[in-house]
């Protein structure tokens, strides 16, 4: 970089600390906690003793992915838009006091819809559904 | 005291070079209590060293001569020392300073940083080391101009003598140690504060194996102050004795009812270690400490002004829309906004394989389109410390009546400068679609969350070595093999734990408490308890308040999509500088919403907007500002756009807030882009005419600004999807000199979990709270 600075600069520049306040890193050694270390290396340069939170201390899981329930996204994509083909959302849950049906679908832009799976949300009537391929709640 | 560790007294070089030839030379076995130093040609270490001589300290001034090893000069060069020391247990301070860069490494961990081009710069970092062999290495390098480097390192067993070192406590809180004579001696009983102000009488301190007479104690606390005086007031019955920094100030070490005496250090800014050492004989018993200044990390005062009238600012729907379905914006240090679509939600562009994203300039409303290979429609992403963007995960499959999306286990780096990705090593723990990216303080990223490439929760913590440019393997990372969810808002905490506020997206909370604290040092995941309606925060919004420093988080809104309820209005508070953080009620939105975006402004403010009330329906208007100082709300004017799902909202360096998106029921997406400008847009702004490009950890920085200037803060540029940006934070930058004269000197702050590395928009407030537009800044 450039020229040293004068005397004075560098006085003042070495008097100041510019301390990092940097976490325990120690504290990764020197708290183990219970039960094995976790494998690998430390990916944090501190930690906190756990014990010191009241919460509970969450069982680690092994290893196996989650399960996760079907239609995470909250859309039923038994269906997609009647006229165009494009994917759409059709709720699986209806907000309170309203139900999933043609009209609830008109008032959210879906003019109507093709069932590309089954009629799980009996937008068709009846009680069996209607069949596959089926274009719903046209006017 | 400060027990030294044996550096102090040393001078002079053995400046025997066992190797000075052309031939590379190998490092010699230097005498116990020496460093063994090796030269290097170039500034990047590499190659086999041309010299190698032990040194018995560091402190060389090479500017006029070099550093008299045979084959370098006075540019162009590095150097890497390396010693063992065996020390007692305690808390060491390694102080290293150099022209040009320096850094330090303690047990194989980076502790000090200052690798880059600059002055004389000094930069120290303190640590507790356990009893034992340690190694240090100091690594400096030479450019060009002038060339110095001096380390010292000191500390040792607890200031006081015997008794040792107390317990790790959170910052800001005292460590205590509790002993069972007068003397302070032998293994002490351990018990975090956030106050010495206890009035015990002939009561005893609640301490097993400690009565009410004939007990000592010792607290220690690390604070950062200004440079000045500061007044610290001890009232005790018995005995008390205060230190600074290891010098004793207070001294009141007899049998006395209570007495009151104070003390009026001067400090220089930066942190210092305040000792407080406590005893009692018989009768009652009583100790109060408390000293002025010092804060960091604490609460920072408010913001200076504030808008007083015309406060509402206004939005604007830009005459042009973006070219994508953006669902995910990355403000990019040149000032561009990284739009990411992928697939953007439809089908037919994902079973072409056409992958879109484009790189925005605000300023022209110019789109450049820039495809990418892999679909990272739904993946997360972050800044890197030099600036790039990581994403990784993503969509490998859409999902059909009866299976859910899958998982995208690539990953790309953008470059803002070439604008181009490139391809990283693959996510070791398989496909993440909706992951959640965590730049820790050392730059490596933590990835967890999503759906994995079968559909299911994966469970995997993913790091990303920025240093390697690659994603570790997972045998590699601490493994909690816990499941976080969608989109989980993991957020760095000073301390270096992770700390999980409640929102996310889709469902309900993956975890019971809705609220978590991990530790991913250690795998440990805690519950945090106190959060409201857990299960009603499905794209709700979780912001880390300014300043960063104060860390406390606000939680606002959220739904629950798949159970069709109705979006809440609810926020919670906490305050996690707590040793055991429980939330709080906060004040209700002006509207129940989920999809809500939460943008922090340079005014020390938080502008909440968008939302929607239910699935991907029902938008909701309203618009409001979040005052972390009053905690109160005051609505604004509306967005005129939707902005339910997949809308992203985030800040522009010139201070105004885009928001972008929208993705309703019918399937059709928003691609209107509009601009919020708040209040001080319509003021004369302050403005930074001259500062450092490179603000180093712990380096006091220079600034010219015009006006006066009350506050200058770092913000974190945005990288946010589904109105999530786990990294958001603004940091305050204490005026240590100048506020007033137009050249000040800022403190830059010195743990990097505070301020994570990379670019940064520096913003200047003048006294009436008006910010500047943005200079940007790296830290490195």
């Amino acid at each position: 970089m450039g020229p040293r600075p004068v005397t004075a600069r560098w006085g003042r520049l070495t008097a100041v600390a510019c301390a990092v306040a940097l976490v325990d890193v120690g504290a990764a050694v020197l708290v183990g906690g219970g039960g094995s270390p976790p494998a690998g290396r430390p990916i944090a340069v501190a930690v906190a003793p756990p014990g010191r939170l009241s919460g509970r201390v969450v069982p680690h899981g092994d290893g196996k992915p989650s399960p996760v329930p079907a239609a995470l996204d909250g859309c039923d994509h038994n269906y997609a838009d009647g006229v165009t083909g494009r994917r759409i959302c059709v709720p699986v849950a209806p907000p309170p006091g309203q139900r999933i049906d043609c009209a609830y679908l008109r008032a959210h832009g879906i003019q109507s819809v093709r069932v590309i799976g089954d009629d799980t949300r009996g937008l068709g009537g009846g009680l069996t559904g209607a069949l596959r391929g089926a274009v719903l709640c046209a006017l | 005291m400060l027990v030294a560790a044996a550096l102090a007294a040393m001078a002079g070089q053995c400046a025997v070079l066992v190797a000075v030839t052309s031939a590379p030379a190998r490092a010699a076995t230097c005498p116990d209590g020496q460093w063994n130093a090796e030269f290097h040609a170039g500034t990047a270490l590499g190659g086999d060293p041309v010299g190698q001589r032990c040194d018995t300290e560091i402190d060389f001034d090479w500017s006029q001569n070099g550093p008299g090893v045979t084959g370098l000069g006075l540019t162009g060069y590095s150097v890497r020392w390396t010693r063992a020391f065996t020390l007692a247990a305690g808390s060491y301070t390694a102080t290293v300073t150099g022209d040009d860069g320096v850094r330090v490494i303690v047990d194989g961990q980076t502790v000090a940083d200052g690798w880059g081009d600059h002055g004389p710069q000094t930069f120290t970092a303190t640590r507790t080391l356990t009893a034992g062999a340690h190694t240090i290495v100091v690594e400096y390098y030479q450019a060009a101009g002038g060339a110095m480097v001096t380390f010292d390192l000191a500390g040792g067993p607890n200031t006081g003598g015997s008794g040792g070192t107390g317990p790790d406590c959170p910052a800001g809180q005292w460590s205590g140690l509790y002993f069972p004579n007068r003397t302070m001696g032998g293994t002490g009983v351990p018990r975090c504060s956030a106050a010495i102000d206890y009035a015990w009488g002939d009561g005893d301190p609640g301490l097993a194996g400690i009565g009410a007479d004939n007990f000592s104690a010792r607290w220690t606390r690390a604070d950062t102050f200004a440079a000045g005086p500061i007044t610290i007031t001890a009232t005790a019955d018995d005995g008390v004795r205060v230190y600074v920094d290891g010098t004793r100030v207070i001294d009141g070490w007899n049998d006395q009812g209570p007495t009151t005496p104070t003390a009026t250090p001067t400090l220089t800014a930066g942190p210092h270690t305040i000792v407080t050492e406590y005893y009692e004989r018989v009768g009652g018993a009583q100790i109060r400490v408390s000293y002025t200044g010092g804060g960091d990390p604490g609460p920072a005062p408010p913001p200076p002004g504030g808008c007083t009238s015309d406060c509402g600012g206004s939005w604007q729907t830009l005459g042009y829309q973006m070219p994508v379905r953006s669902v995910h914006a990355s403000l990019l240090h040149t000032g561009n906004v990284l739009l990411v679509a992928g697939s953007g939600n439809d089908q037919t562009t994902f079973d072409a394989h056409t992958f879109r994203s484009t790189v925005w300039n605000p300023g022209t409303g110019d789109f450049k389109d820039t495809p990418v290979a892999d679909d990272l429609f739904c993946s997360g992403h972050v800044q890197l410390p030099d600036g790039r963007i990581l994403l990784a995960g993503g969509t490998a499959a859409y999902s059909t009546a009866t299976a859910n999306y899958k998982g995208l286990a690539k990953s790309f780096v953008f470059d803002p400068v070439a604008g181009t990705y490139t391809a990283t090593n693959d996510l070791p723990g398989g496909g993440h679609w909706y992951p959640s990216l965590t730049e820790l303080g050392t730059g490596d990223v933590v990835a967890v969350g999503g759906l994995d490439q079968n559909a299911a929760g994966n469970v995997a913590t993913e790091l990303y070595d920025h240093a390697q440019g690659r994603w570790l393997p997972t045998a590699e990372v601490p493994q909690t093999f816990f499941f976080w969810g969608l989109y989980p808002e993991l957020k760095l905490l000073t301390d270096g734990r992770l700390f999980y506020g409640g929102v996310h997206t889709f469902g309900n909370a993956p975890t019971a408490a809705g609220s978590n604290i991990y530790d991913p040092a250690t795998a440990t995941v805690n519950d945090v308890p106190g959060l409201r309606d857990v299960n009603l925060r499905d794209q709700g919004a979780s912001v880390l308040l300014p300043p960063a420093q104060a860390q406390r988080v606000l939680t606002l809104g959220g739904g629950n999509g798949d159970a069709g309820a109705d979006a809440i209005a609810s926020t919670d508070l906490i305050d996690l500088r707590q040793a055991d953080p429980h939330w709080q009620p906060g004040p209700d939105l002006p509207a129940a919403k989920m999809y809500v975006s939460a943008v922090i402004l340079p005014d020390g403010t938080v502008l909440e907007t968008g939302g929607g009330r239910h699935l991907r329906s029902d938008p909701v208007h309203e618009a409001s500002i979040y005052n972390p100082a009053t905690n109160h709300f005051t609505s604004v004017p509306p967005d005129p756009q939707d902005r339910t799902y997949h809308s992203q909202a985030f800040l522009l360096p010139d201070g105004s807030v885009a928001a972008l998106g929208d993705n309703p029921m019918d399937g059709s997406f928003s691609t209107a882009i509009s601009v919020y400008r708040p209040w001080y847009m319509t003021r004369t702004r302050p403005q930074i005419t001259a500062a450092a490009d490179v603000f180093a950890y712990g380096s006091h920085q220079d600034l010219t600004a015009d006006g006066d200037i009350g506050r200058v803060t770092l913000l974190r540029p945005a990288s946010v999807t589904h109105q999530a940006d786990p990294n958001q934070r603004s940091v305050d930058l204490p005026i240590s000199a100048g506020a007033q004269t137009g050249h000040l000197t800022v403190d830059v702050p010195s743990n990097p979990n505070l301020l994570p590395p990379g670019y940064y928009m520096m913003f200047a407030q003048n006294t009436a709270g008006v910010p500047s537009v943005a200079r940007w800044v790296r830290v490195p």
